[in-house]
């Protein structure tokens, strides 16, 4: 049994390393790809869109593997996060999309958009998991 | 669902934790069948069974729902 947790103490181990790097891949990927976008030639705006774009990838394949290799429940923990979090982006965005029609406001920015998904998936995550861990 | 799986828990003197490694899940899948809030599939059901050299009737309560 030791073996067994010892082999599972090194992928834990790996795994927080790759969710680190991955992380700062997505914190850093945007910023690179800000500065290539604001460049005169197509070629460095596509390498700004693909920086973008791949930097996020890394990070979305960790959690896919994460919820992959977890156990029936933590899979069904993720499968409600992510419905609650795919309700709620869709709320968030028909909201945003009236108060767009009506005046209310001016055109939001996608950049604003796509983090808030990001919270609103972080938020039904944390919320479904304290749900299943309190007592009745 | 009501089950025992506390009462058997504590009676082995196992952790949530020992009890999700003899059982190949996580603790907190462990808390969360206790709680009542998760029903654990068929294979897993029958695993806890024969941790505790009990049938899955013994174990688990579905008169209850």
């Amino acid at each position: 049994m030791s073996t067994n947790i010892s082999q599972q103490f090194r992928t834990n181990v790996r795994v927080f390393y790759a969710w680190v790097g991955s992380t700062i891949l997505l914190g850093v990927g945007p910023v690179v790809a800000s500065r290539l976008i604001d460049r005169e030639t197509t070629a460095w705006r596509a390498a700004g869109v693909v920086v973008g774009v791949g930097a996020t990838l890394p990070w979305m394949a960790l959690m896919a593997t994460i919820i992959r290799r977890g156990d029936e429940f933590v899979r069904r923990m993720h499968l409600i996060a992510i419905a609650i979090a795919a309700a709620a982006s869709l709320l968030l965005l028909v909201i945003l999309d009236w108060l767009q029609r009506a005046w209310f406001i001016e055109s939001v920015d996608l950049v604003v958009i796509w983090p808030a998904c990001l919270v609103l998936w972080l938020v039904a995550l944390i919320g479904t998991k304290r749900y299943y861990e309190r007592e009745r | 669902m009501k089950n025992r799986l506390r009462d058997l828990r504590t009676s082995r003197g196992w952790s949530q934790v020992e009890l999700g490694s003899r059982a190949g899940v996580s603790r907190q899948a462990i808390i969360a069948i206790e709680t009542g809030k998760f029903d654990p599939s068929l294979p897993l059901a029958f695993k806890l069974a024969r941790l505790f050299d009990l049938s899955i009737e013994d174990i688990f309560d579905a008169t209850g729902d």
